[in-house]
Parts: structure tokens; sequence; C-alpha cells
């Protein structure tokens, strides 16, 4: 996903030359093409966060279309009221890319985890929260980063994620795509944790269970139409999501359930409002919070059972 | 243009309700009480006239007697500093009157910096009024937003809005809040109000000039009490590694913070010495003699490949003697009698 939003990224800067990269002292090779042919436009500010969304937002108050980069944490908490005052009250149009989506820091834990990010940033008016989950989305969004008017934050997972989405759709910011159809029950998801979501559906389907999944890559606005219709047309709903379950994907889905009258069961999946302390790697980690196939595969079964017994 | 509210049924606060009163317009610098046996004089100050205190649906008398004429001149081409420290010293008795009006403001570092505030937007800046969005104005960020009367004042006085607007600082739907909003007030560069963020703001900007090849300048005003934020060394230290020499740092450096002395809270002395360790090119002033002001902001950049720092020394309430370097004059409402006390000290300044 990194090294697709780095390729798109140049492309962008060939076309455009208004686009800046800042970068907090993180990207080591990655965007060694950037660096040889835009010299001037790639800036390593440093680790010196806040700063570099203040300066991302000047650039972008004069005219400039800035994109920041770095760590999720160190760019969306440490800086976070930059982001709030200097980019989303004043709207300016500044791109901001986390690497390391949820645990795919695996062995560095805790400190270089992002598991509260998406939470944050959805609370911010003006602000569009975007996780895609492969590298073709990715490339999908950083194009449409720079046709979209405000603030924008792409959440991205690391490196040599597998494609999940042919391209088989038109992508557009806030429209989710169905990555797989289904009429029993729905799985919402968001990221690259979207392979076990496609797996578990795999699973389903063998078990009869005919299973959709909706990738909801713009978690923020999100397409309430395509949740809805989901959950009146398949009857259930789980939301899988690397980050916590209080205020990401699952509670955007939640609210979207809840207001539009939807009576079906959903479950939400990912981190259980904890912090996932100890020594893994990415798959360790997801392990830990049941965000495997089987567990995604097992909730739905169960929920379905549930209804069964209940009729 | 001189703009003057509505004076229709204004009366003479000495003679009103007793006899007629009322006020007549004289060459736009004075209100003069008609009343044969009375004939006082209320000078205009920015326009609206200062001797007038708004309670309710009363006028109250602030009272002067006997001052001399003077005369609000459209403004001259370059204006000396004479003509500045003047009207910066009317600016102060106008952000009397916003504050009385409102019930409250931030006062204090409003009277530190209107002096140079003055010297900017009247002298150094380029910028057009008419044209608030042209490309090659120099920007000013105003990073103490708190202190944000000394920047609406000036901001009217160069007509960006009327004057008489300024009767809206702090009303309900009105133009001018308690801290200045891009894209609600004309003129405005930039949100401000938390503090640190105006410098890293300012950095973009002259950064995105300097890659544009372009001339203009970007000045940063902040605080002293600013300095203890994090992200302005973190803006110290990245405005000397761009090299932007079309950066200038104004520190309002009145020694006070909300709750006292900056030294005691957290000391950022030795300032001057700390930015030029931090790669900057700096100049220390004193922030109210007008000569001295014009003349180092006319002379940045002072060194090529580094920004410019200067360091103001003021005097927080700087005009009002009771005000000078009093911590509880960061943000209050003067009572009355406080008011009346502090326009007395700053008229006798301007007309005696």
């Amino acid at each position: 996903m990194r090294d697709a939003f780095a390729a798109q990224l140049h492309d962008e800067m060939v076309a455009d030359p208004r686009i800046m990269l800042l970068t907090a002292d993180i990207g080591f090779k990655v965007f060694d093409r950037i660096v040889s042919d835009f010299p001037g436009r790639f800036i390593n500010m440093g680790v010196a966060e806040a700063n570099m969304l203040g300066v991302a937002a000047g650039l972008a108050l004069s005219g400039k279309r800035p994109v920041v980069y770095t760590i999720i944490p160190f760019l969306t908490m440490r800086a976070f009221e930059q982001i709030r005052v200097d980019v989303c009250i004043q709207k300016q149009p500044v791109t901001i890319v986390g690497v390391g989506g949820g645990v795919a820091y695996g062995t560095l834990g805790p400190t270089h985890h992002a598991i509260e990010d998406v939470a944050i940033l959805r609370a911010l008016p003006n602000m569009t929260v975007v996780v895609p989950c492969d590298p073709w989305e990715s490339r999908q969004v950083t194009r449409a980063a720079f046709r979209h008017d405000g603030p924008l934050y792409l959440r991205l997972g690391k490196n040599g994620e597998p494609t999940l989405n042919g391209g088989d759709h038109d992508f557009a910011i806030g429209r989710a795509a169905e990555l797989r159809a289904g009429h029993d029950a729905t799985i919402v998801v968001a990221g690259p944790v979207a392979k076990l979501a496609l797996e578990a559906a795999d699973r389903l389907g063998a078990a009869g269970v005919s299973t959709r999944v909706l990738d909801v890559h713009t978690v923020k606005p999100i397409d309430v139409e395509a949740v809805l219709r989901a959950a009146r047309e398949t009857g259930a709903v789980v939301s899988v999501e690397e980050h916590s379950i209080v205020g990401g994907l699952g509670s955007a889905v939640a609210e979207v359930l809840a207001e539009g009258g939807a009576a079906a069961p959903f479950r939400r999946l990912g981190l259980r409002d904890v912090y996932s302390y100890g020594v893994g790697g990415q798959d360790y980690h997801l392990r830990r919070h049941g965000l495997t196939v089987e567990a995604i595969s097992g909730v739905i079964m169960e929920m379905l059972q549930g209804q069964e017994s209940r009729r | 243009m001189v703009q003057i509210p509505s004076l229709d049924g204004l009366r003479c606060p000495h003679c009103a309700p007793s006899k007629n009163g009322r006020l007549r317009l004289k060459r736009e610098t004075w209100l003069v009480c008609q009343e044969p046996s009375c004939h006082r004089k209320y000078p205009i100050c920015q326009g609206l006239p200062v001797m007038l205190v708004e309670e309710g649906e009363k006028w109250t008398n602030i009272e002067v007697v006997d001052l001399p004429p003077t005369s609000l001149q459209a403004m001259p081409a370059v204006p000396a500093p004479k003509w500045l420290a003047r009207k910066a010293g009317e600016m102060r008795i106008t952000i009397l009157q916003m504050v009385l009006r409102a019930g409250g403001g931030h006062i204090g570092g409003a009277y530190s910096i209107v002096d140079v505030m003055s010297a900017l937007y009247f002298r150094v800046l380029k910028h057009d009024p008419r044209d608030p969005t042209w490309a090659d104005r120099d920007r000013l960020v105003y990073s103490k937003g708190h202190g944000c009367l000394a920047l609406y004042v000036v901001l009217a006085g160069a007509s960006y809005f009327p004057t008489s607007r300024l009767a809206e600082f702090g009303q309900d739907g009105g133009l001018l809040g308690g801290h200045p909003e891009r894209g609600h007030i004309p003129g405005v560069e930039a949100t401000t109000g938390s503090l640190g963020h105006g410098l890293p703001l300012g950095i973009g900007m002259a950064l995105a000039a300097k890659l544009d090849g372009s001339r203009h300048r970007v000045f940063v005003v902040l605080s002293d009490g600013e300095c203890n934020e994090g992200s302005v060394w973190e803006g110290f230290m990245s405005a000397a590694q761009l090299k932007l020499d079309g950066l200038v740092a104004i520190i309002d450096s009145n020694k006070l913070e909300s709750l006292g002395r900056t030294v005691d809270i957290m000391n950022i002395e030795p300032l001057g010495e700390r930015l030029r360790a931090f790669g900057w090119s700096v100049r220390e002033i004193d922030g109210h003699r007008m000569e001295e002001i014009v003349e180092i902001l006319e002379s940045v950049p002072f060194e090529r490949g580094k920004p410019s720092a200067i360091v103001a020394h003021t005097v927080k309430g700087k005009g009002v003697s009771f005000m000078e370097g009093v911590p509880m004059w960061h943000l209050r409402g003067p009572s009355k009698d406080e008011a009346q006390k502090a326009f007395a000290e700053l008229a006798r300044s301007l007309w005696s």
C-alpha cells in the first residue's frame, strides 16, 4: 500500500506542480523517486509533527496542495490540535497520510499501533477519512485526494498487502464497494483486514451462507445508503476493523443502522477498547483481538443461529 | 473616509435631558453641543465619539473639557512615526470603547502591541485592503490571537471594514469575536487563538513564497507567553533550517502572561540570545518608540538566508498607568470608574 501510494503520488506530482510532500523523518527509501524528480517539493521537516502540520496548512493557505506523511500516532495524535485548528477549522486542502494503520507495526508495540485515529479524525468537522484495503485502492484514493476540496485523512497499512479489489469498480470517495455479493449476511469492512473478511465469506459460502463483503473505504462521509441496503437485503451485519471498536467504522455503521431504523442484528469486531500489549507481529496482535477468519465467520454463524432460534 | 455611526437622537450627555443639547458633527473630528450655554466639544476618535459610552439606552459622559482641535485627515502616503504614534493612541481609546461595550476583552496585550501594529498596517506592510486576496501581498499572521483588539483596530483603520463595525466586538452575530477568524473577518490571514500555531503557519506561507520566487514577506506576531509552547520552538528551528529570510517573527515581549510574570512561570529569557542560537537574525527594540519600530521593521530581512526576529520590549497595558504591568489586566472589563480614569489618561496624552 505504501509503495502504491508513493508511486501514485509521484504521478500526481508530475501533473500538478502545487503538490508538495512533507515528512517527519519517516519513509526510508519510500520516496526516492519523488526526492530525485522534484527537488524542493519534498521536505523532511524533522521529528516535529506539530510544526509540520502547521507548515502544511500555511502552504495550503498559499495555494499549495501539501501532503504530510509519517507514522499514524505521531501524525494524528501528537499534532491533533494542529489538524483541528490549522487544517480543519480553516478547511485547508491538506492530505494527511498515515502509515501503519491498526497493529501493522506489530512488534514495535502499542506506541506505534494506531487504534484510535479513525475515531478522533472522524470527529473533526470538514475532515474526510479514507481507509483503503489494498494497493489498488491506495492509488485510487491518492488520485482522488487532489481532486477533493478540503482536508483528507488517508490511512495506509504498511507494505506487501495483496490486491483484493481487482479494480472492477469505479472508485469514488464516499461510495462503498461491494467486494463480494451475498444475501444472508454482510461483513462491513475497511482497510487490509478486508482480506480476512473475504476469506470468512468464502468459508461461510462453503457452509451455505451467502455473505456480502461491503468495503466501506470512506469511513467519513460513510455511504449510508449502501450500509442500510446491506442491512435490509441480508439481514445481519458485522463490522470488521483494525481499530478500536470505539468510534471507528463499527461506531459509524452503528449510527447509520440505528438512525436508519434497521432492525438487523449487528456486531462489531475490532480491538475491544484495549491496547495490544506484548510482543508480536501484526498477525499475532490481530489474532489476540479476534480478527481472524475463524472468528469473523464464527460470529456470523452465531448471529444466524440466533435468528433461527428466535423464529 | 471617517465613518460616523448614526447621530440621530444623540444628545450631549452634559446637557440632556434638561436642555436641547443636540450634537453636531464638525469637520468629522468633533461633536459639538448646540446648546449655547454648553458648546462642549467631543472628539471623534477612529470615527466614534470617544466621550460617549453606551449603557443600555443611556449615554454616559466621560468628561474632558477644553480640548485642543485635532483632525483625522486622510492617511498620508507614507505616514511619519509621529502620525503612527498618534494613530496608536487613538486606537487605544477605540479599544477601550470596544472592551466597555463588550463587557471585557484582552486589553493588556492589545495595548502592548498596538504601536507595532500601527507601524505595520499603516506603513510597513505591502497590502491592499480593497483586494485582500492580492497574491503578492505581505502576509501577517496574528499568532497571539487573544490580543485581537489590536488587530481589529488596525484592520478597520486600514479600511478592511468600516470602523463603525468595531462596535460589533463580542456581540452575538457580530463581526469580531474574541479570537480572529479567517474567512469571517476581512484581512485576517489565519484563524488563531490557540497559541503556538501562527509561526508554523507563517513558515508554510514563507516557504510557498520562496518556492514560487515571490517577493512578499510574512510577518508573524507572537506573544512572549506563547513561547511557552513547544510548537513555537519547533518553528524556530524549522524556519532557520529552511533559511526563510522572507519570514519575520515579532515577539511582543511584555514580560507577563495570564497569571503572572513570564520569568516566574516559564522563563524564556534571554529570548534574543536563544533566538540567535536557534539561527535567527535578531533585533531588540523598544516596542513603544515609533521611530525605532519603523526603522527596524523597514530593515528586514536583517541577514540573507536567515529568518528575522524582532523582540519588541513592551509594557502590558501600555498607556494606562493602573493597567501597566498588572497581570489582572490580561483579560478584564474595566468598571465605569476605571474606564473614565483610563480614558482621561489616554485622552490627555492625545489632546493636551
